[in-house]
């Protein structure tokens, strides 16, 4: 798959995964990993760039058992972002199909 | 490989990022392995999961360098093909760059087939929309709204947009303008339909066998044909590109062209006007009743059995050659020459009048006249001309 292309929608799945509430990398990178088969490391740099463009926060909570985890958080301006990359992901899917099928 | 082992050639990999961005990397993988190994997870696992380091390295590259895309696949349809047995009042079809072909169904169906086999660069800016809306028709070759030309290095690119940035940048863009007859869009009307309306930017038209109350058409710079048509009222309307009108039967035609020339042959136009700023207006082998002609620098060529003519240009020259008897001819010139012949006529009533140019007027071989200006009549003089220039010659010969 184009890199840029693949770039572009691994951001919006990890936008996504966090609009439902804040989650520890880990966690993250296990639920799209379970879904697609991706090198879970690539996702951490996703994560930072996210951060540094301001979409997500992070902070750091003790666990009942071992380290602190890194908690990311959605912004307001990354639930903004979430929301219009969405629409266009679905609208670019409905160009898409149109033209792979008959 | 270990994780210590693993976790050295990250350190390694990351140190051309700077120690902030190393170390934050470093401790997001440091977590991952923790995290892991208390879902019980072998170090082995874990560096599976976490992949090859070079791909992480490649994802911290930022702003990717856009022959990245090369590696593009573009799996397209390059055709679609559609049927409907709705009775529409009207087709409206806009072609855009690609070529539109409308000939009548064999049935009572209308078929709608959209082609692009283009390039890669054709399949991604371009797109097929259609709808209907109170029983009209419509269908659209459109530009993709998420695609953009741009100019880098002097190569020119197109690049298809998603979330703000260019996913995919294709080259070549260049060559595009010469393969836009790959994208065609072929339509057969239903019998009985009665209005077509076709548009086209550089896209040809082609209007082929079909009978209709009424036909527009619009282009810029592509062509319109019609052929074998029989149409109630056609109005067309280019810039630079001709209009082509062959075995037609038209009883209302009307035709505005920019620079593009207008050719009609072997067809019959009861009435209408064809006008034309420098483009050149043919009509030949056909009949024609009362139609205007009309051009700035274009030449009028009329080789027809007229009804009446009405000609005007600036300094376009006028060059008609009519069989039988029509019953009126004007034409009116600043610079152009006039040159009118009169086949089997069984009378002319002639006038003309020119400011600095000659005026001849020939009846059979009998007589010959030079003047500056006059009216000159032979035979039963059934047919009335008046001709006028400024500096054009006059010619006016009947055989």
């Amino acid at each position: 798959m184009n890199t840029q292309f693949k770039k572009g929608a691994l951001e919006m799945c990890v936008l996504s995964q966090l609009v439902g509430g804040d989650k520890y990398g880990y966690e993250l990178t296990e639920r799209i990993s379970g879904e697609m088969s991706i090198a879970s490391g690539t996702l951490y740099p996703i994560l930072r760039r996210l951060k540094e463009e301001d979409y997500v926060t992070t902070y750091l909570q003790e666990s009942e058992s071992g380290p602190a985890r890194k908690y990311y958080q959605l912004t307001d301006k990354g639930r903004q972002y979430q929301t219009q990359v969405r629409q266009e992901w679905e609208e670019f899917i409905k160009a898409v199909n149109e033209l792979i099928k008959e | 490989m270990k994780k210590m082992e693993y976790l050295e050639k990250l350190r390694e990999k990351l140190e051309t990022f700077g120690k902030e961005l190393q170390e934050e990397i470093l401790e997001d993988y440091r977590e991952h392995f923790a995290e892991g190994e208390k879902q019980g997870k072998s170090e082995e696992e874990i560096i599976d999961e976490l992949g090859n380091i070079e791909e992480m390295i490649q994802e911290m590259i930022q702003d990717l360098p856009e022959s990245d895309a090369e590696g593009v696949s573009w799996e397209e349809q390059p055709e679609k093909s559609f049927t409907y047995s709705e009775a529409f009042r009207e087709v409206v079809l806009k072609g855009g760059v690609a070529k539109v072909m409308v000939s009548q169904s064999e049935d009572d169906q209308l078929h709608v087939n959209y082609e692009n086999n283009g390039s890669v660069s054709s399949q991604l800016k371009y797109e097929f929309c259609q709808r209907q809306e109170n029983g009209i028709y419509y269908a659209e070759v459109k530009r993709r709204e998420n695609v953009e030309d741009s100019k880098e290095d002097g190569d020119e690119l197109i690049k298809l947009k998603l979330f703000g940035r260019t996913i995919i940048s294709y080259g070549n863009a260049s060559n595009f303008g010469k393969e836009n007859h790959s994208i065609v869009l072929t339509v057969k009307l239903p019998k009985g339909m009665p209005k077509l309306n076709t548009t086209v930017s550089s896209g040809d038209i082609h209007v082929s066998k079909l009978h209709l109350e009424e036909y527009s058409a619009t282009s810029a710079s592509g062509d319109i044909n019609v052929s074998e048509a029989e149409i109630g009222h056609m109005e067309i309307h280019t810039a630079s590109g001709d209009v082509n009108v062959n075995d037609g039967t038209l009883h209302k035609g009307k035709f505005t062209t920019a620079s593009g020339n207008i050719n009609v042959a072997n067809s019959q136009i009861s009435a209408g006007s064809l006008t034309t700023a420098s483009g050149n207006i043919s009509v030949k082998e056909g009949s024609t009743g009362v139609v205007k002609y009309a051009t700035a620098s274009g030449n009028i060529m009329l080789n027809t059995s007229g009804e009446s003519y009405e000609c005007g240009t600036a300094s376009g020259n006028i060059k008609i050659k009519s069989v039988g008897t029509p019953q009126k001819a004007s034409m009116n010139t600043a610079s152009g020459n006039v040159q009118f012949n009169l086949e089997n006529a069984t009378g002319v009533e002639a006038t003309v009048k020119t400011m600095s140019g000659n005026a001849k007027v020939a009846w059979k071989d009998e007589t010959r006249i030079t003047a500056k200006k006059g009216t000159f009549r032979y035979g039963d003089g059934a047919c009335k001309v008046m001709i006028k220039s400024v500096s054009g010659n006059i010619n006016v010969q009947c055989v």
